[in-house]
């Protein structure tokens, strides 16, 4: 695990520095499976991991699969990526999502930049990749 | 307790550097601190307390501010970094009240340098430092992407238009062509053709709506009490200060369903309110000032969006309106409201975490008739400084005023 920050390994995608209260997240990813938290106490959606709920305070989340359907929030296509790794993936969309469920993730948005907007519908895809990671695609009914 | 009576800034000192005149950040800031201590007139052992800002990107080394006190043989009875991000360099003012406030220290040194692209990989190491290294950075994002979702949803839900960040940066580099160590003064004018024919970085954010490096900097105050200070030749006092920290990465702050402050966020979550709003209201309560009081505003927009979102949230716009201060030419030289005086962050650049500094230093320039670039005509008498540091997270902001009262 790089220090963040202060190891750039730039010849290799980097790999996400998991948390302990996040194992249970990337156990899903590996399957296949889009997993967040649910609060016990409030019922409050919760991202990202944690071992309190930020809204109750209560311990004792809970994990859910999510239905991994969303809209896009927001969005930001990168034309000069961080690390030489990334020049032949470029462009590629970053952006916000709000799922189904009420939370808000942060993701690859893999689609061609110039028609990607707000407020469109996509869902959860697991390409196969260097680095498994939820990324997002057109809903599949939005055509 | 009112605060905005108790102390003032009675000596500083600035430092520069570039591709053709190297200095490293302990350089920097000897030669800062030196000159900010014979500007105040006094003894380098008259100073009790310092308080720096993060690391220098340059020196990364923890506990810089030690560093540097042992670097220039300076025993103290306090010391310590202020990270709230790059704004602690801002909130350190008020850190310096409260010190001299409660009797600690007769003198405080505020210091910061950095030169980060004169000795690091800039590109790589700024997303690696400030996205999420769990759930942001690999999806390979850089800052401009980041502060890109600001962007999308500040034009998504205000109407407002690349031509409008355009217009940013052309009022930016009015002020930035005419100062002597500004990054970008050697483009010299710019229009809006020239911005949108800019290649994006991240959209919407074109080369021209965003920050650039620049060489390296530092600058040092002497901050003492009131009564010290009136023997002082342009004191400068703090009168009032407010500070807030939101989130640490962009995406927690869409977790945020409520604030515990008493500014107005809009209906949470959202990205276009920032915790500068709260950081404002406190510094104005203290003042007993509102905008309207003040005669200069320098901040820290380090994108075109957010020198609208900035000025919004400082309270001299409503939300989504800041363009028309633009469009006024309010903010530009000539203008009743200077803006950014060296050009700010898009056109002086941000020579690292020292560029929370160079806001402050340039509103001490100006409000003292010293400005190394265009000095605004009369003398502002009062100014709003605003430091922001990572992701929208963490901000600062300190009035000061050539009166006590």
């Amino acid at each position: 695990m790089s220090e963040q920050g202060e190891t750039v390994v730039a010849d290799r995608f980097p790999e996400p520095r998991r948390t302990l209260d996040a194992e249970p997240f990337w156990r899903g990813i590996a399957q296949g499976r889009l997993l967040f938290q649910r609060c016990g106490g409030c019922r409050t959606a919760v991202w990202p991991p944690r071992s309190y709920c930020p809204y109750c305070d209560a311990p004792g989340l809970s994990w859910e699969e999510s239905s991994g359907t969303a809209e896009i929030y927001s969005f930001s296509t990168v034309m000069r990526p961080p690390t030489p790794v990334w020049n032949d993936k470029a462009p590629y969309t970053v952006g916000l999502v709000r799922l189904a469920e009420g939370y808000y993730l942060f993701t690859e948005i893999d689609e061609e930049w110039q028609g990607i907007a707000i407020g469109q519908k996509v869902e959860v895809t697991f390409p196969p990749r260097d680095v498994p990671l939820p990324i997002f695609k057109y809903a599949r009914n939005e055509g | 307790m009112n605060l905005g009576a108790v102390a003032a800034i009675v000596g500083m000192g600035d430092a520069y550097a570039n591709a053709d005149d190297i200095k490293d950040p302990l350089q920097l800031a000897a030669e800062a601190t030196y000159k900010a201590i014979a500007d105040a007139g006094i003894r380098k052992t008259d100073i009790q307390s310092l308080f720096t800002g993060r690391s220098p990107w340059a020196d990364r080394r923890p506990q810089w501010n030690n560093i540097f006190a042992s670097h220039i043989q300076l025993p103290l009875t306090l010391s310590t970094e202020l990270t709230m991000h790059g704004a602690g360099i801002n909130v350190m003012f008020g850190l310096a009240v409260q010190n001299i406030a409660a009797g600690m220290a007769d003198y405080v040194l505020c210091l910061q340098s950095d030169a980060t692209a004169l000795f690091i990989d800039t590109v790589a190491v700024g997303a690696a430092t400030d996205a999420d290294p769990q759930f942001e950075y690999p999806f390979g994002p850089i800052i401009p992407a980041l502060y890109g979702q600001v962007a999308r949803r500040y034009m998504h839900e205000y109407d407002l238009s690349e031509e409008d960040f355009a217009d940013v940066a052309v009022a930016q580099q009015e002020w930035g062509r005419r100062h002597p160590h500004a990054a970008k003064a050697r483009f010299g004018a710019i229009d809006r053709a020239d911005v949108l024919a800019s290649p994006y970085v991240a959209t919407p954010l074109r080369r021209w709506m965003c920050s650039t490096w620049g060489g390296g900097t530092a600058g040092a105050f002497i901050v003492t009490s009131v009564e010290n200070a009136r023997q002082a030749d342009k004191p400068l006092y703090i009168r009032g200060f407010g500070s807030c920290a939101t989130h640490e990465y962009l995406s927690e702050r869409m977790g945020i369903h409520q604030m515990p402050f008493a500014a107005d966020f809009g209906a949470l979550p959202n990205l276009t309110h920032s915790g500068v709003r709260e950081a404002a209201r406190q510094a104005y309560a203290m003042a007993g000032m509102t905008a309207s009081d003040m005669d200069m505003v320098q901040m820290s927009a380090n994108f075109s969006h957010m020198a609208l979102l900035l000025l919004e949230d400082l309270g001299f716009a409503e939300k989504g309106r800041a363009i028309e201060l633009y469009r006024q030419g309010r903010l530009t030289p000539g203008g009743d409201l200077p803006c950014d005086t060296n050009g700010g962050w898009l056109s002086f650049g941000q020579p690292g975490i020292s560029c929370d500094m160079d806001t402050m230093v340039e509103g001490a320039r100006q409000l003292r008739g010293e400005a190394l670039g265009l000095q605004v005509p009369g003398r502002p008498k009062t100014a709003i400084l605003q430091g922001a540091g990572g992701m929208m997270a963490c901000n600062g902001v300190t009035i000061l005023s050539t009166e006590a009262a």
